[in-house]
């Protein structure tokens, strides 16, 4: 029962970091839509009429699997595995690949859940170890770099909050958040060092045959935006500026590199080994840890500017064209930030003595300013074409903060259905959007589109839906 | 952290598999091994009426006490020798046999411990230029009864050579393979 109902807690723990993701720009390839979802990186979308469309609830639509498929039935395998157990092969599957390819992805119903390979090499050899998938007769890559897709990266950088509290006083919008984020590198092996010690000897010292790092954040955040219309003839404008405030409450910057030298031999059996590691700490508590450590803080900010044009289609001449939309977003204008607090770094080099080192320095000051931006120059234009049909066509570029993102998409809408397909091209990786809905009445609809994403370790595409459910709030 | 290091590597595995993949670990143990030491030359070795070496040496096999293997479904043991006379004339005739018994067994070498010679199962074999010794004690039955020995875990194992050179001859002696293989269902390792 306990093993259950932990079962049961990591699959909703998952299933909360799944739903960040928007069906809508899921279906369009990812193509920014006018409204409230470009906001983030137009302040002008701030009091932008939003046509009601996109956002709402994602469902975990993934955990169907976990019921509906047989090889994926979680509860069957955890209260009876004698069957999947016993036997040569068992009686029954449970296939351990789709289930984790399914968890890691719960905001989509996974419709060619992968096959685990039916016989599997390991083959060890002087040269390293190779694994090999038997029955498909091809190898298999240890990968991990597929898991990933909890959410869509944000092309937004510094604190994003894990929730936020929006409200507005007129034309000003005000977003209270909390913010707390874990950013790990993954470790990095020198792959001089493999190469050296693949005769079982080490020839050389590696001050970094292993190194890592990670990141972690946590305060309060305050937006403060303002957006207005403009009358200018025909031609609506939206200005809009916004300033990203945050206070930090703990900041905590570790890093750290394993030291790997030849011993009295150079037999790798043996080798000498130290590390290093430093943690800059950050955290008005941070004196209670021991003599030496500073109490300390963070603040800083940010501030965005935008501006968005709706133009009428007779301006432009096109009968077909109801509004067109023009909007450039700068965000990230200014970022300042600074975080005071403690650096502390333990050594151990096995030729200095036998215990490690630790230095302790408090009152280390971190931060600066520095220009960041991130510009987004969207255009929209809605066209009714007759027979009660009408299209939204899309397309955006994003520039800089190292993207470099291009889409295009378009909507169609007849009565209650949509259908909306879109391309991308988002930092040299192609992506493409297939997607519909239902709108029953503005703002109350649902929205379907198909995912895609490698499949772990044996390769491929897995193919599922995503679906979100809005009710006009 | 080697601690940790296991069961997220054994973890990492099973995330690629489901309960009914059979995997099979293969060691390339010669690849482990110098070249240069791979091949001993004897010059000018006497004629030799026929000797029989027994390893491990002593007559009484190597006792192993591992744990229960359940999961196992085969054990592989490659062992490719090549004993080549370099006087054609020298006439080098031998035979390899492999014996595997409980390990309260007081004589191993007893013929009734010989693993037998079956299809896919190769229990000893004619030295002409080279032995491959192939123990695959899965499907043939004269097999599976040195197969269960060693998946309980409890046994006592060992290998019995006889060489013949009718007239004097150097001798090259050259381990050409050495694989050492285990198959079976690592799902079956969870808790019931």
């Amino acid at each position: 029962m306990k093993r259950l109902l932990s079962t049961i807690g990591l699959v909703v723990a998952l299933s909360g970091a799944a739903i960040a993701q928007d069906v809508r720009s899921l279906g369009l390839g990812g193509a920014l839509v006018p409204g409230s979802s470009l906001a983030p990186f137009n302040p002008a979308y701030l009091n932008y009429p939003s046509d009601g469309r996109g956002g709402g609830l994602t469902l975990p639509v993934g955990l169907i699997n976990f019921f509906v498929n047989p090889q994926m039935n979680v509860l069957d395998f955890l209260s009876n595995r004698s069957p999947y157990l016993t036997g040569n092969p068992p009686a029954k599957v449970f296939n351990f690949l789709a289930a984790f390819d399914q968890v890691t992805h719960l905001n989509s119903f996974i419709l060619n859940t992968a096959s685990a390979p039916s016989e599997l090499s390991i083959n060890l050899s002087k040269n390293g170890i190779t694994l090999f998938d038997v029955g498909a007769n091809k190898p298999l890559n240890l990968d991990f770099s597929s898991l990933g897709s909890f959410g869509t990266p944000s092309a937004t950088s510094g604190v994003t909050p894990i929730f936020s509290v929006p409200f507005s006083i007129g034309p000003v919008a005000i977003k209270i958040g909390v913010f707390a984020n874990v950013t790990p590198t993954s470790p990095r092996l020198d792959p001089a060092i493999v190469a050296d010690v693949s005769d079982g000897n080490l020839d050389s010292i590696y001050n970094n045959a292993v190194t890592a790092s990670a990141q972690a954040a946590a305060g309060i955040t305050l937006d403060i935006g303002f957006s207005t219309p403009i009358q200018v003839d025909q031609t609506t404008v939206f200005v809009g500026a916004r300033g990203n405030g945050f206070f930090g409450l703990a900041f905590v910057d570790a890093s750290g590199r394993v030291i790997v030298k030849p011993g009295s031999t150079p037999s790798i059996g043996n080798a000498k080994i130290g590390y290093e590691y430093t943690v800059f700490l950050s955290s008005p508590f941070a004196s209670n840890l021991g003599a030496g450590y500073s109490n300390g803080l963070g603040f800083g900010g940010s501030a965005d500017v935008g501006v968005v044009a709706d133009m009428p289609g007779s301006l432009l001449g096109v009968p077909e064209l109801e509004k067109f939309t023009v909007g450039l977003g700068l965000i990230g204008v200014v970022e300042a930030n600074t975080w005071t607090g403690t650096t502390a770094t333990t050594t151990y080099d096995p030729d200095v003595g036998p215990n490690a080192i630790t230095v302790i320095t408090p009152n280390v000051t971190r931060g600066g300013i520095k220009f960041n931006p991130l510009i987004t120059a969207n255009a929209a234009g809605k066209f009714s074409v007759g027979g009660g049909l009408s299209v939204l066509a899309l397309a955006d570029i994003q520039l800089g903060r190292g993207n470099f993102n291009i889409h295009i998409g378009a909507e169609v809408q007849w009565t209650l259905f949509v259908v909306r397909a879109g391309v991308g091209l988002e930092n040299g990786r192609f992506r493409f959007g297939l997607g519909g809905g239902l709108e029953f009445a503005p703002g109350i609809g649902m929205d379907l589109a198909l995912t895609a994403h490698p499949t772990p370790f044996v390769g491929g595409t897995s193919f599922g839906i995503a679906v979100a459910v809005r009710f006009g709030f | 952290m080697k601690k940790l290091l296991l069961p997220l590597a054994a973890a990492a595995l099973l995330g690629a598999c489901s309960t009914a993949t059979l995997i099979n670990i293969n060691v390339d143990g010669d690849s482990f091994i110098d070249a240069t030491t791979k091949t001993i030359s004897l010059p000018a070795v006497p004629p030799i009426t026929p000797q029989v070496v027994v390893i491990p040496d002593g007559g009484a096999g190597l006792p192993l006490q591992l744990p229960t293997l359940t999961f196992l479904t085969g054990i592989r043991l490659n062992i490719g020798v090549s004993v080549v006379a370099t006087d054609p004339t020298a006439g080098a005739t031998g035979t390899i046999e492999m014996f595997v018994a409980q390990s309260s067994t007081a004589n191993l070498y007893d013929p009734a411990n010989k693993v037998p010679t079956a299809a896919n199962c190769v229990g000893d074999a004619t030295l002409t230029e080279a032995i491959n010794l192939n123990l695959t004690a899965t499907s043939p039955a004269a097999c599976a009864a040195a197969f269960n020995l060693m998946k309980a875990g409890n046994f006592k194992i060992g290998a019995r050579a006889s060489f013949n050179l009718v007239n004097a001859s150097p001798v090259t002696v050259t381990l050409t393979n050495l694989d050492v293989g285990v198959s079976g269902y690592p799902a079956k390792l969870l808790p019931l």
